[in-house]
């Protein structure tokens, strides 16, 4: 069922001022009742959206190639990607040649390119950009992520569903949220509640104890809403992860990597109908300052295999209708490269989204070569414009409550899936 | 270094688990342990295996574990 403004505003109007949002009220109650979509490829309720941070700041330009621009070549130089060896998308424009997955899964439809992503004034650190991108708020502000805040919204709506899952060592401040309690699975071996080992005198009683304990903690308290279902959420979770883990049986062989199998993670709790709506992994590295001609290459490759292998596994159990795969990065990289063989910290990246929900192709517009700021591409595309179209197009909630303001839409998707 | 949770009542005149419970709580929350918990915990030691309280003996040690785990790992310990 699709979030109405209503709902959404009953669970997040602690997050954003009441004044901000309350003139548009009624339009979106109206715009709720279109937005109930029978035609739609995966009821409301059933989309996920699983995003994979790639951290340190993605080359752009050695991802998505310009190769048929002859100042690519001349800024370049050495670490351009040579010609010959681009996987073509269209008459500009290639993939790095270790896209291989991601060139699959453009020739058949899946893959959203949107280039020359990134925010007005940039910044080149990558705590702040990264910041910057989790909270959805240039102007850093904002102390809850954008995750978070849609979280929130939609708390009500499946009180024992594990709406969230980051598969990773971290807390993304994207979910940051003194509502919203999101379980963190590095491993699912050790997903549990974890007891003093050498005391097993008990042990169910004192973990009922414990559970009870949390229950009781004051609701008037500045945690009281999180404790209220922090740790009980936490075991539920736990447990339904550990079956869901032994039952599934994944139809393609995931890697090794922390991203391959943080995805087969997402697999299992998808499969296992644990009411997943927002996945979030992370695949570190890309901050290439020095020999970036050995290491982009496997960042990449490692990147697309896991998506394509867990968009397989999704389309083998016939789950791939309800997820759309989306990558960030921080910003990319200068145009020209440094003295160490890699490339410094820049501005625009492409983002890329994936899945049978998406409709292929170039979105935003693609940086100029030719009409730099202080050697770095100009963004055209901000990436709350991506944001915006994922919130209201896919899962169906209203964008400018979740990012405090609107933004232009990008049409991501195709026309039978999207909301409206 | 080994713990010995037993010690921790030398020289106290505690009869019951809620004494007991009430005692820890001065302890380790500094007296903010609220009734609610005092009371969740003392029917805790209670409902322990060995139902009768008692100051000696291994029921006891591990009752104090348990007890002393739960107050560590309480809100009320772990967020203020």
């Amino acid at each position: 069922m699709l979030v109405s403004r209503r709902q959404f505003l009953k669970g997040s109007i602690a997050v954003v001022p009441a004044a901000a949002v309350m003139p548009a009220v009624f339009n979106r109650a109206v715009a709720a009742s279109v937005h109930e979509n029978p035609s739609a490829e995966a009821p409301m309720g059933n989309r996920k959206l699983v995003v994979v941070q790639m951290a340190g700041g993605n080359d752009g330009l050695n991802t998505v190639v310009p190769a048929n621009d002859s100042a690519y070549y001349d800024l370049r130089k050495d670490l351009a990607v040579p010609q010959r060896d681009i996987l073509p998308l269209d008459v500009r424009s290639g993939f790095h040649p270790s896209l291989a997955s991601f060139k699959e899964l453009w020739d058949e439809g899946v893959l959203a390119i949107v280039e020359g992503v990134g925010y007005p004034d940039q910044g080149y650190s990558h705590f702040e950009s990264m910041d910057i991108w989790q909270t959805a708020d240039p102007q850093k502000q904002a102390s809850e992520g954008w995750l978070g805040r849609y979280l929130q919204g939609i708390a009500g709506e499946q009180a024992d569903g594990l709406h969230s899952l980051v598969a990773d060592g971290r807390m993304p401040r994207a979910f940051y949220s003194e509502n919203v309690s999101v379980p963190l699975v590095k491993s699912i071996d050790d997903y549990k509640l974890r007891d003093d080992p050498r005391n097993t005198y008990n042990q169910a009683a004192r973990t009922e104890a414990l559970l009870q304990l949390y229950a009781s903690a004051p609701e008037a308290t500045r945690f009281g809403a999180l404790l209220d279902n922090t740790l009980q959420s936490a075991q539920r979770s736990s447990q339904a992860m550990q079956e869901a883990h032994q039952q599934y049986v994944p139809a393609v062989k995931y890697g090794d990597s922390n991203l391959a199998q943080g995805l087969r993670l997402i697999a299992e709790a998808i499969d296992a109908d644990l009411g997943l709506r927002v996945g979030h992994l992370r695949i570190g590295g890309f901050d290439t300052h020095a020999k970036q001609s050995a290491e982009h290459g496997p960042l990449l490759a490692g990147t697309a295999d896991a998506i394509r292998t867990f968009y397989r596994d999704l389309q083998a159990h016939g789950r791939d209708r309800e997820v759309v795969i989306m990558t960030w990065s921080e910003f990319g990289r200068r145009v020209a490269g440094n003295a160490s063989g890699g490339t410094d910290h820049g501005s625009a990246t492409p983002m890329f989204l994936a899945g049978s929900p998406v409709a292929g192709g170039f979105y935003g517009g693609r940086p100029s070569l030719r009409n730099l700021d202080k050697n770095n591409l100009k963004f055209t595309t901000d990436f709350r414009q991506v944001y915006a179209s994922v919130l209201e197009e896919w899962l169906g909630t209203p964008p400018e409550i979740v990012l405090g303001g609107q933004y232009e839409l990008l049409s991501l998707l195709k026309p039978g899936a999207a909301a409206a | 270094m080994h713990f010995e949770p037993a010690g921790l009542l030398d020289g106290r005149d505690l009869s019951d688990a809620g004494e007991l419970v009430g005692y820890l709580g001065d302890v380790l929350l500094g007296g903010r342990l609220r009734e609610t918990e005092q009371r969740l915990l003392s029917h805790f030691m209670e409902s322990m295996n060995n139902p009768a309280f008692g100051l000696d003996g291994e029921p006891l040690e591990e009752k104090l574990r348990s007890v002393i785990y739960l107050l560590l790992a309480s809100p009320d310990y772990q967020l203020v």
